[in-house]
């Protein structure tokens, strides 16, 4: 068992700069999603890391051992790519067998015919074959190994490419979008089953896509990527909660959050529409700055109250949860409150409403995007 | 919705609606085929029947009298020593040619593949030989091929081989005919491997590596090997079929000899029945080479096509 490291990859294609100065260190049976809207990047990494494409700069480690150079047949890594990627001249069973019968049996023993007369490879043939067995009953697809990936559904295929990785007891998993293909039932329930096999096999692992509830679900840590660069990577909560990057706030959580555009006041107090939204933010007052608050930190109040004034626009009914899209009175932006059913039938379509955040909740980004850091000491010196 | 609903009435019209769409969509069907099927009978089937039947009788080219032979043509086929020579000459030249331009037209095409560097000049080098007029390039080749002005038997005098006459000895001229008939076909399978190659998705050679299939060797073994199975079963194909209608370089340099050493199939039918004009006997000929190729095409697909894998 060993930790997986990037340090400061970087990689170009010409004048199109693919990665910039990425590093992420998973540790020894940690899972580590990359995420990211596609062409971020997420896959050139992961294929990096693969030893698939080699970086401009940078160093890939496993554990203690430097693989920067190494092919990738000599890392002890296995991947499982986004069109699964199986032989299809073989059956399942084949395919399963193929990095064992790479590694154990030689040139010579490989040779169909001359091969099986020479000594040696019948026990060895017969292991793997215990093993692919093996793997197979783990993953529930005994019954498939004859089959050929062609007479296989997705979510079959899907299970042959993951017992192939499976097979060898690599020292670290890499994923390729293994999900994208199933359908979205399919995909819930293969989620469970991947992280379940993880636990189980406490591998280090790397699982690239693009779908942000997949990653906030499955890892243990989240690499938030964006035009190649590293925006973020913490624990999911930190992910959601403190996001370091207004693009990271963006991305992660569904609904999107709420954005609107602040003025920054002679106080350092952030203001939308003449409303104090939070305080102590260290930027030169006048700056514009991008205020946000999640979904569900909004509470719904009737017209008139102390808040920003705005109009009930569709409802969307979610069953455990209320989607109330709301349209500010100055029509500058929509936004999107969440609410328990009981909380929202108070509201109809058209109905004025106020929109109330706690300054707690309110996360406020600077014109980089880069979240900026809010203390109420800062306010009371400028005050003093 | 109601033009979809039938009215009551038009169920009673036809006894059986679904028969009637059945009926309407093969007619449809036969409309739609029909031009290819008229083509099919008119250009291939009418002059296939046509020869067969000819072969029946004695029929020659200036004289008027036509008599049904029977099969005296093939009986006579049987003790022709130079139609038995013709056979066997084409099998050598088709078992030399054939893999031959397949193995090097395979190993081309990797070549090209594996390097980016001036891929579309190599392949239009390779591929000239296909475009270019074959009976034109044959002079090329007889003075190339020449056995005391020729550049190679001059190459082959300078390391002290005293060359052959390659195309008028009887031991060298159907050799030297499937070297310029490998050749000509190189170039149009390397072209043909070239597009199986590109077909092959990359993530299974990304694998492959993955796999520890670290070598190229076990990667070609693993990969591309079994990806290429469909496009090599057509180059095979067509090779066989190219090199048992070999003929121009037979007609423009041998002329079948020396001592009927080169006479292939389509030689001896050219001659027999353009020549001496006994059309009856070239169409009994021309039988047994079509049933020959039939039946190469048939052996064939039943050996390969189920070891090959089709995406």
């Amino acid at each position: 068992m060993s930790g997986l490291a990037l340090r400061g990859i970087s990689k170009a294609y010409g004048d199109n700069s693919i990665l910039r100065d990425v590093t992420i260190e998973a540790q020894s049976g940690e899972f580590v999603a990359l995420v990211g809207p596609s062409g971020c990047g997420k896959t050139t990494l992961l294929r990096i890391a693969a030893g698939l494409d080699h970086p401009d700069r940078g160093s890939v480690w496993l554990g203690e051992h430097d693989m920067t150079a190494m092919q990738p047949s000599a890392r002890d890594i296995a991947m499982v790519f986004q069109s699964y990627a199986l032989y299809p001249h073989l059956t399942a069973g084949q395919n399963i067998a193929v990095p064992l019968a790479m590694r154990n049996l030689t040139v010579w023993q490989r040779l169909p015919g001359i091969g099986s007369l020479l000594p040696g490879q019948r026990e060895i043939r017969a292991d793997i074959q215990r093993r692919v067995l093996e793997t197979a009953r783990s993953l529930k697809i005994d019954h498939l190994l004859d089959r050929k990936p062609g007479q296989m559904s997705g979510g079959q295929r899907q299970r042959v490419a993951l017992g192939r990785a499976l097979v060898r007891s690599p020292a670290a998993f890499l994923m390729d979008e293994p999900l994208s293909n199933l359908d979205a039932n399919l995909r819930v329930h293969t989620r469970a089953e991947i992280v379940e096999l993880h636990r189980r096999a406490g591998v280090t692992t790397l699982y690239v896509t693009h779908d942000q509830a997949e990653a906030m679900s499955m890892a243990d840590r989240v690499a938030v990527m964006m035009g190649g660069r590293l925006l973020q990577f913490d624990t999911p909560e930190a992910i959601y909660g403190n996001p370091a990057h207004v693009e990271v706030a963006r991305f992660i959580g569904s609904p999107q959050i709420n954005l609107l555009t602040g003025e920054v006041d002679a106080a350092h107090g952030v203001r939308i529409g003449g409303r104090l939204f939070t305080d102590g933010v260290r930027v030169t007052p006048g700056t514009s700055v991008t205020v946000g608050f999640r979904p569900e930190a909004i509470k719904l109040g009737g017209p008139g109250q102390a808040g920003l004034g705005a109009s009930v626009g569709r409802i969307e009914f979610l069953g455990s949860e209320i989607l109330v899209f709301l349209e500010l009175a100055r029509g500058e932006a929509s936004l999107v409150a969440k609410l328990a059913p009981t909380e929202a039938t108070a509201f109809a379509p058209g109905q004025a409403v106020t929109i109330m955040v706690s300054s707690g909740d309110v996360l406020v980004f600077g014109a980089d995007g880069a979240r900026l850091s809010v203390s109420p000491r800062m306010r009371m010196a400028a005050n003093g | 919705m109601d033009s979809i609903a039938l009215p009551a009435g038009a169920q009673a019209e036809t006894s059986d609606p679904a028969a009637a769409a059945r009926r309407s969509e093969a007619f449809a069907g036969w409309r739609l085929a029909g031009p290819a099927v008229a083509f099919l009978v008119l250009l291939i089937l009418l002059p296939t029947i046509a020869v067969i039947a000819l072969s029946l009788t004695d029929f020659e080219l200036g004289y008027d009298g036509i008599r049904f032979v029977g099969l005296d043509n093939y009986l006579e086929l049987l003790e022709d020593r130079t139609f038995l020579i013709a056979l066997g000459n084409t099998l050598t030249y088709t078992l030399v040619v054939t893999p031959l331009s397949v193995f090097l037209g395979l190993g081309a095409a990797l070549l090209i593949e594996a390097e980016v560097r001036g891929r579309a000049l190599f392949r239009t080098i390779y591929f000239l030989p296909v475009v270019s007029l074959l009976v034109a390039m044959a002079t090329v080749w007889q003075y190339l091929l020449h056995p005391t002005i020729g550049p190679v038997n001059a190459l082959l005098r300078l390391i002290g081989i005293a060359g052959p006459n390659w195309l008028g000895g009887s031991d060298t001229v159907l050799l030297s005919l499937a070297l310029i008939g490998v050749w000509q076909a190189v170039g149009f399978n390397m072209v043909l491997f070239l597009a199986g190659l590109t077909a092959i998705p990359r993530e299974l050679y990304a694998a492959a590596e993955v796999d520890r299939a670290a070598a190229a060797w076990d990667r070609f073994w693993l990969v591309t090997w079994p990806m290429l199975g469909p496009t090599t079963l057509f180059v095979v194909t067509i090779s066989v079929i190219n090199s048992v209608k070999v003929f121009e370089t037979v007609s423009t340099l041998t002329q079948g000899g020396p001592n009927r050493a080169s006479e292939v199939l389509l030689w001896t039918i050219y001659q027999e029945g353009f020549v001496y004009l006994r059309v009856g006997y070239a169409s009994a000929m021309t039988v047994v080479f079509l049933a020959t190729l039939m039946a190469l095409m048939v052996l064939q697909y039943r050996a390969l096509d189920r070891r090959v894998h089709y995406t």
